[in-house]
């Protein structure tokens, strides 16, 4: 057992996004780094080259308005992974999180869904010091209408996207 | 601040502002110009034409922003009112046509408020639907 352990293959995020991507036309990751750059932590890694730049979407420095985009984008029947570097940068488009993404069912008696799944790196450690290692969770879940997913290891991680996008109860 | 002036500077000079009313002649000019540059491969083009609000933010709004005069002013620019008048000048409208139009948009005004108002309040066993969704609409 111990030895099967060892050998095996260490699954990836990176594999999940790609199997979306290629699994729903309408799935694509979106932010700051994912394309040129591979992502933050190389999650997107090469897949701008694989995929091309219309389904790995670089974006600019502006968390508004890349969470505001995958907004509109999901609201329009698409279903954007959209990456906000670290957790920390996600109070810059906590208006866009809670005013909208969260509130907009509801708010709309239930004619608009909004199947975006934000992406966000949490946690301490990495060499990210102070600004960068929040756990911001715990006050993410205080905000009704927004699902949290809290994977605490990779396998949690690569295994939950694909149930993640499929699940409308997450909108 | 305006929109066109941020397009100008990170998409190289294609964006247009234009007067309070979408008739005037300059946003006529420019809106030719762009929609024949697009033509030939010009690429994004952005025609912004900023109007005022004439009301208030909201019933508990006073506006002390701002002045009546200057209030009144914005108002004989109104692009409707402007393009109304120039409707009737150009011989466009006829007869009850612009009394006609107000009273649609009057009417579903009144509507809006009667289903509004003839709303009852919201059942408790409710309070959580549509917080999160069982289903995607189509």
């Amino acid at each position: 057992m111990s030895v099967a352990l060892a050998t095996a293959r260490q699954p990836t995020y990176r594999e999940a996004i790609r199997e979306a991507i290629l699994a729903d036309p309408r799935v694509f990751p979106m932010g700051e780094d994912v394309g040129r750059y591979g992502g933050c932590h190389a999650v997107t890694k090469g897949l701008l080259a694989e995929l091309g730049a219309e389904r790995i979407r670089d974006t600019p420095l502006s968390e508004s308005a890349s969470v505001g985009t995958g907004i509109g984008a999901a609201m329009a029947g698409l279903r954007p992974i959209v990456e906000v570097m670290t957790c920390k940068f996600s109070e810059l488009a906590l208006d866009q999180i809670l005013n909208n993404a969260a509130t907009i069912p509801r708010m709309s008696g239930g004619r608009f869904a909004v199947p975006l799944l934000l992406r966000l790196a949490t946690g301490a450690g990495r060499q990210l010091a102070a600004q960068h290692s929040h756990s911001l969770e715990g006050w993410f879940a205080h905000i009704a209408g927004l699902p949290i997913l809290e994977p605490s290891t990779i396998e949690d991680a690569r295994y939950l996207l694909s149930p993640a996008l499929a699940d409308p109860t997450l909108c | 601040m305006h929109i066109f002036d941020r397009a100008t500077r990170f998409h190289g000079g294609h964006a247009i502002v234009g007067g309070g009313s979408p008739l005037s002649l300059a946003v006529a000019v420019t809106a030719r110009r762009a929609v024949a540059r697009i033509g030939d491969g010009g690429g994004l083009h952005l025609l912004e034409c900023p109007s005022h609000r004439f009301r208030a933010h909201s019933m508990f709004d006073a506006q002390f922003y701002r002045t009546k005069e200057g209030v009144a002013a914005c108002r004989e620019r109104d692009p409707i009112a402007r393009l109304k008048r120039w409707l009737e000048r150009a011989g466009h409208l006829h007869g009850d046509d612009a009394v006609a139009i107000e009273a649609d948009a009057a009417a579903e005004v009144e509507d809006a408020v009667g289903f509004a108002e003839a709303g009852t309040l919201e059942p408790v066993a409710e309070l959580e639907r549509f917080v999160t969704m069982d289903e995607v609409p189509s």
